[in-house]
């Protein structure tokens, strides 16, 4: 019973998300539109993903992985993010998919090999890293939803994310190293003699 | 792993993988438009493309059809009176390489500024900038009688957007268009007062 008021929970979450009065609120800033938002769905797609949990074999996890970080890329456009400021359909698809994206890298990337994760991660924090330093130094705007102030907020913040993000996955390597039992190729010893 | 097992992750894979690149591919008009400027431009179609037929009315408050300017050279641009940013920057650069051309190049250019607020560009405000722009019989300061601003943006390969502030975001690209009606050449000035001179000096 608990479960299911935690999936009402998140439903109600989403449903929350896609009304105009909260998405204006979420569309404030760049910062609160592009970053925020987005962290939010990912977390609400891995809660999602602990009350309604799938085991994603490893024959299917880099496929989840890699249409779950497509999903990303896509709102992260420029010209997405405003076509969701102007269409209500393209803030449900916003909503929806970045939802969709979080459960499938919840559900994926615990089946994929402990180096795996390691590379997925510091490469996707590299890449935050480097979108962040390039709308920091950006003299064009991009986002015409926003003004050019809001640009370069937005880097610093996505440049400060990136590092801390590279950082703790830095310092995990070892506990989760530890955690699969894997050994230095990254194949799991779990059952081994 | 077994050899089937590994098969379908591949395919799958590559499934998801072709599916994106295609997805992205289509959004983004063949990895050509990230921007909603870019996207507007290209829309619009390759260049050269014909210019369309503007209904304008100019700051003295008399209908000129775009068409009615063939045989010079056009360049166009959008703005609106209360903007702070690149409005006046790009309305100063245009002046000061109007103000440098020979005799010979403005009897073949004409620059028309059309705003996308002509609720609050009125005839006369146009009319006002007009004059601080230096009275020029060859630049037009004017509105859009038909199309509506959307449909104009849209044909010329504009991005407007309305802010609830009331202000708007625009692009800010320059449209050649020559003798002949054509759209040759998009400049996007870029601050660039020399570049913008250099591109449109190749034509007259």
């Amino acid at each position: 019973l608990r479960n299911i008021y935690r999936v009402i929970a998140l439903g109600g979450a989403n449903a929350a998300l896609l009304l105009p009065q909260v998405n204006k609120a979420l569309s404030i800033t760049m910062v609160n539109k592009a970053l925020v938002e987005p962290a939010l769905l990912l977390l609400l797609g891995y809660f999602a993903s602990t009350l309604i949990p799938l085991r994603a074999s490893k024959t299917l996890a880099p496929a989840g992985l890699a249409a779950g970080t497509f999903l990303i890329v896509l709102w992260m456009i420029p010209h997405s993010i405003d076509m969701t400021q102007i269409y209500a359909e393209a803030n449900a698809g916003y909503v929806i998919s970045l939802f969709v994206a979080g459960y499938l890298l919840a559900t994926c990337l615990p089946a994929v090999p402990g180096v795996g994760v390691v590379i997925y991660a510091l490469y996707m924090a590299s890449m935050v890293v480097a979108v962040g330093v390039l709308y920091v130094f950006q003299t064009t705007l991009w986002c015409s939803a926003y003004t050019i102030d809001d640009q370069i907020d937005f880097g610093w913040s996505l440049t400060i994310v990136g590092v801390i993000a590279y950082v703790i996955i830095l310092f995990s390597i070892p506990a989760l190293f530890d955690d699969r039992r894997l050994d230095a190729a990254g194949h799991s010893v779990l059952g081994r003699g | 792993m077994t050899t089937k097992e590994r098969i379908v992750t591949v395919v799958m894979l590559g499934t998801v993988v072709i599916l994106g690149v295609i997805t992205l591919w289509v959004w983004s008009l063949g990895f050509s438009a990230f921007t909603s400027y870019s996207y507007a431009l290209e829309k619009a179609g390759p260049l050269p493309r014909p210019a369309p037929n503007l209904l304008l009315i100019d700051q003295f408050g008399e209908e000129v059809r775009l068409a009615s300017l063939r045989g010079h050279y056009v360049l166009l641009h959008v703005f609106y009176g209360s903007c702070q940013t690149v409005c006046p920057i790009v309305i100063a650069q245009l002046g000061e390489i109007y103000s440098e051309l020979t005799e010979a190049q403005r009897s073949r250019l004409v620059l028309v500024s059309v705003t996308i607020d002509p609720r609050h560009d009125t005839a006369d405000h146009r009319l006002e900038l007009w004059r601080e722009v230096g009275s020029s019989p060859g630049w037009m300061v004017a509105e859009p009688a038909r199309p509506s601003v959307g449909q104009m943006a849209r044909e010329l390969g504009i991005w407007v957007f309305a802010r609830t502030d009331g202000t708007f975001n625009h692009s800010a690209d320059l449209f050649l268009i020559d003798p002949y009606g054509r759209i040759v050449r998009v400049i996007s000035p870029q601050w660039d007062t020399e570049g913008t001179r250099q591109q449109l000096a190749k034509y007259l």
